[in-house]
């Protein structure tokens, strides 16, 4: 691919030509506490737990 | 006795409405099929009980997120997840009453074409299980054709819905980029991955594709979608088909696979089309190493939130937080994963960027725009799905670029975001030779139209030879 000159060749990104699509900024339920950490493999309340340390 | 090689969707459907069958008679029946065949053709990752209803039994690929189903995209690093929300195209399925069978096998976060990528083990070809199904979604398309479920859902990348449906007799359906929500799918790479539709016929596939698409406010890359139109008929006169001359003649492309291929389309003349040849020079040559540029680039950045940290697999052997981090991933992710995350992390690194990634993203312009050029002189175009038919277990997973050359002629195309319809096309050696027709976006009526003109010109029998 290299070898091809596209220099004058937009970018694509994205398959579809559509731009920002804007939505109504309204509360809404989501999940629960008890389902957001339903799957973690460690707790300490309300919440994830890891193991300390190591280098940042 | 229902006979769930045979049955059809729409068949089911009809025995339903007749109340010559019961809902719980047809779950049943598919559980039967699952205890009988499944430990050969290992399709299931997860096996459902029946959820009670008159609607329609459904497999769904596993990538595909489940509430309260286990749902693990083939990967170790999500074994014993179970989502605690239903993925939107789940929840379009539930609310028109389809009831779940299981979860299908894939290649480990759909990176595969043959399901050898799984790390539960391989699915086997229904039509020869010394054979692979294809994949990433071969669970899928072997659960079809081998009757453990009248009808399933997949996700396509870069064929993952397409080639495996060529590869056991299956009509699956890739739709266009964005008319199907990805709200709660596993990600891959997400500006290509699409979810749709596994079927024994073009009309199961079309109907199954009107209750997943449409715009979702959960995912902002969605669309509204034309109204589907369910096919009937067989007239395609005045329909202008296009035979791309670099995706007909390539040299991987078996003499077998390229004689069906040429009788249906000397069948779509018979019908009515109008046949000529054009030309995509840059997108058979340049789409391998453009998707293998973007796809990897996007995995790596999707797959750095399997951490350990908030669901999934966490490696006990660390004490550490950072070593818990490597370890969770060196023993969750499989070989696949780990090569792409590396290929896309170089890829997108400071000083490589504009020569790889960037350089791709411009090739891919490059590919949409030969599509679109060839679409101004035709409605649709043909060419085999695979250049191959079903390879043997263990043929090609010595070798990546072997592997990855599956895809060779699915990959174009999925990189314009355009729709492709997979339509069995005949038998070459005993076994499924698979036609892509190819669309503008939003032209999946068109193709369905094409689709299943063919398929009742062709005849095809889907039941496997051996099977029947």
């Amino acid at each position: 691919m290299a070898e091809l000159d596209l220099a004058d060749v937009p970018a694509t990104s994205h398959p579809l030509d559509v731009v920002n699509v804007w939505g109504e900024d309204e509360p809404r339920p989501c999940l629960s506490v008890e389902d957001a950490l339903a799957n973690a493999p460690d707790r300490d309340g309300d919440f994830f737990r890891v193991p300390p340390g190591g280098a940042s | 006795m229902i006979d769930t090689l045979r049955l059809t969707a729409e068949g089911a459907k009809k025995l339903l409405d007749a109340k010559e069958v019961s809902g719980a008679e047809l779950f049943a029946a598919y559980l039967d099929a699952i205890g009988e065949r499944d430990p050969e053709l290992h399709c299931y990752l997860h096996v459902c009980a029946d959820p009670g209803g008159e609607g329609i039994p459904i497999a769904l690929k596993d990538v595909i997120g489940t509430k309260g189903i286990p749902t693990t995209a083939g990967s170790r690093i999500l074994e014993g997840y179970v989502p605690v929300y239903d993925s939107t195209v789940a929840a379009r399925c539930k609310a028109h009453g389809l009831r779940f069978l299981g979860k299908t096998n894939t290649d480990e976060f759909a990176m595969g074409s043959s399901t050898e990528n799984s790390a539960y083990g391989p699915s086997h070809n229904p039509w020869d299980p010394a054979r692979v199904p294809g994949g990433s979604g071969g669970g899928s398309a072997a659960a079809v054709s081998g009757g453990l479920a009248p009808w399933a859902l997949g996700s396509d990348t870069g064929g993952s819905i397409k080639q495996p449906s060529a590869l056991c007799g299956n009509v699956g359906l890739r739709p266009t980029y964005g008319t199907v929500s990805r709200y709660g799918i596993v990600a891959f790479a997400s500006s290509l991955d699409q979810v749709g539709p596994v079927a024994k016929t073009v009309r199961d596939c079309a109907f199954l594709y009107s209750v997943i698409a449409g715009r979702d406010p959960c995912d902002s890359t969605t669309v509204d979608a034309p109204e589907v139109v369910l096919p009937d008929g067989d007239d395609l006169k005045g329909l202008r088909v296009g035979i791309p001359t670099e995706l007909n003649e390539h040299e991987a492309i078996e003499p077998g696979v390229r004689s069906a291929v040429r009788r249906a389309i000397d069948l779509l003349q018979q019908l009515g089309a109008e046949v000529g040849e054009c030309s995509l020079p840059r997108s058979v040559d340049f789409g391998m190493p453009c998707y293998y540029l973007i796809a990897p680039a996007e995995a790596s950045s999707n797959l750095a939130r399997y951490d350990g940290v908030r669901y999934g697999f966490r490696s006990p052997h660390s004490d550490d937080r950072l070593a818990m981090y490597k370890r969770t991933r060196d023993e969750g992710f499989g070989d696949e994963p780990k090569r792409r995350i590396l290929v896309g992390t170089y890829a997108l690194s400071a000083g490589y960027y504009d020569a790889y990634y960037g350089q791709a993203q411009k090739v891919r312009t490059v590919i949409a725009r030969e599509h679109a050029d060839a679409f101004e002189r035709f409605d649709v175009l043909v060419t085999p799905t695979s250049p191959t038919v079903a390879f043997e277990l263990g043929g090609r997973t010595a070798d990546p670029l072997a592997m990855y050359a599956s895809d060779l002629l699915t990959i174009p195309s999925c990189m314009a975001g355009l729709p492709g319809l997979n339509v069995p096309c005949g038998l070459s050696d005993g076994l499924p030779v698979g036609l892509q027709l190819i669309g503008p976006q939003f032209s999946e009526n068109v193709l369905f139209q094409t689709g299943h003109a063919l398929e009742r010109a062709i005849g095809f029998d889907f039941v496997p030879e051996r099977l029947r």
